[in-house]
């Protein structure tokens, strides 16, 4: 059928996704603009107005907030399905591909957060470093405080990957631990985002966060059962 | 596995189904789906809202989350997060004679005055200095759980003591 395999040199599966997976972005990135287009209106507005300090860079922060929730849920999905789930949805992900999509889901959620940080900081008229450390006095700044718990949580999952290699049993489970990334981000998004709230999104974050937590506890069982992770 | 049927798709291949997505749908909105915004949100300094609270008519919108406005808010706001917004409160904002929405820096502030502007509204601007910060900057009134806490409560409550700034006049809620 005129389909190319190649190999990574670092994993013996083909470095491929089916369509499906590819339609399932397709159908998640666009639900996920639209969404956020419908509550934000056009970008040029910002650029043909005298609107507030920051504001722009606020607006981009929660697009970019949005997608690398998206990311994040999908990186988990298929860590937490693994080779041999993945194969029974006839879908092949490379540790190659993992690793790169995981990089580019922390990349998003620094972004995000180096977005915000900007906007809040033109706003203010000085650096807001403090959302950049814990403070759990008052309802936003402690949703805040999760949300950079969430990015602490795949930074050292991460680092655990980079370090340990995944080779060892203990480095896996060290890895993932990222998993508990998604409650932290997801407690973020849903108590201050504005998108994640409305029309279809609600609906949407809470059928991912219901895939996660079924793929959570199919992986705990195969664990017990020696099979899985 | 019917692998005859899996392509061949890589990292960058995701990156252009994300840019492709964007560019779409950001065009689509752009454009097609609704009439561009051309009217900016009007400001208004904070002294000269203060003459307008005085004179009666203002009606503020915390923009805030419920649990953020249960901790402090202005005297005689009500709470409107943007994702609970719909034309259907347009009926009650038009009756007042300014409408100003609000958040702690106005960024939220700002995208409530806007998509109120799109709905229609004209009667409407936001602060400056923005938000509660600046508000409360100024030594004016903040109610609410944690008003003695937070940043200014103190010049907030001699605001109060000294009855600088007439809260009964809110004839709008």
């Amino acid at each position: 059928m005129g389909m190319e395999i190649r190999r990574t040199g670092l994993t013996p599966h083909p470095k491929v996704l089916t369509p499906f997976l590819g339609l399932i972005y397709l159908c998640l990135i666009f639900i996920v603009t639209a969404a956020y287009f419908l509550s934000v209106g056009e970008w040029s507005y910002y650029f043909t107005t005298d609107n507030l300090p920051g504001q722009f860079f606020y607006i981009l922060s929660k697009y970019i907030g949005l997608v690398a929730i998206f990311f994040v849920w999908i990186q988990l999905v298929t860590g937490l399905l693994g080779d041999v789930g993945l194969r029974k949805f006839g879908i092949n992900v490379s540790p190659l591909f993992h690793r790169k999509h995981g990089i580019l889901t922390l990349s998003l959620v620094l972004l995000h957060i180096a977005l915000f940080i900007t906007a809040t900081s033109i706003r203010a008229g000085h650096v807001t470093w403090h959302f950049l450390w814990f403070d759990f006095d008052g309802y936003y700044v402690s949703k805040i405080s999760i949300g950079l718990i969430g990015c602490m949580v795949i930074m050292i999952g991460i680092s655990v990957a980079i370090v340990g290699r995944i080779k060892q049993k203990q480095w896996r489970l060290a890895h993932n631990t990222i998993t508990f990334s998604f409650v932290f981000i997801f407690w973020h998004a849903l108590a201050i985002g504005s998108e994640t709230r409305g029309g279809i999104m609600f609906y949407l974050i809470y059928a991912m966060a219901g895939v996660i937590l079924f793929l959570t506890i199919w992986r705990l069982v195969g664990y017990k059962k020696g099979v899985g992770i | 596995m019917k692998r005859d049927f899996l392509i061949n798709v890589s990292i960058h291949h995701v990156s252009y189904v994300l840019i492709i997505s964007f560019l779409s749908t950001s065009l689509w909105f752009e454009y097609i789906s609704t009439p561009l915004l051309q009217r900016e949100v009007p400001k208004i300094s904070i002294e000269s809202l203060v003459e307008k609270v005085r004179e009666g008519g203002v009606l503020f919108i915390d923009t805030r989350e419920p649990e953020e406005f249960a901790e402090y808010h202005i005297p005689g706001a009500i709470n409107l997060p943007i994702y609970r917004l719909s034309s259907n409160d347009l009926v009650e904002l038009k009756s007042a004679k300014m409408v100003v929405p609000y958040c702690v820096k106005d960024f939220r502030g700002y995208e409530v005055a806007k998509t109120l502007l799109s709905f229609g509204l004209t009667n409407i601007a936001v602060m400056t200095p923005s938000g509660l910060k600046g508000w409360g900057r100024l030594g004016l009134p903040i109610t609410g759980e944690l008003m003695n806490v937070k940043e200014g409560g103190e010049r907030i409550s001699e605001a109060f003591d000294d009855n600088k700034l007439p809260l009964l006049s809110f004839n709008v809620r």
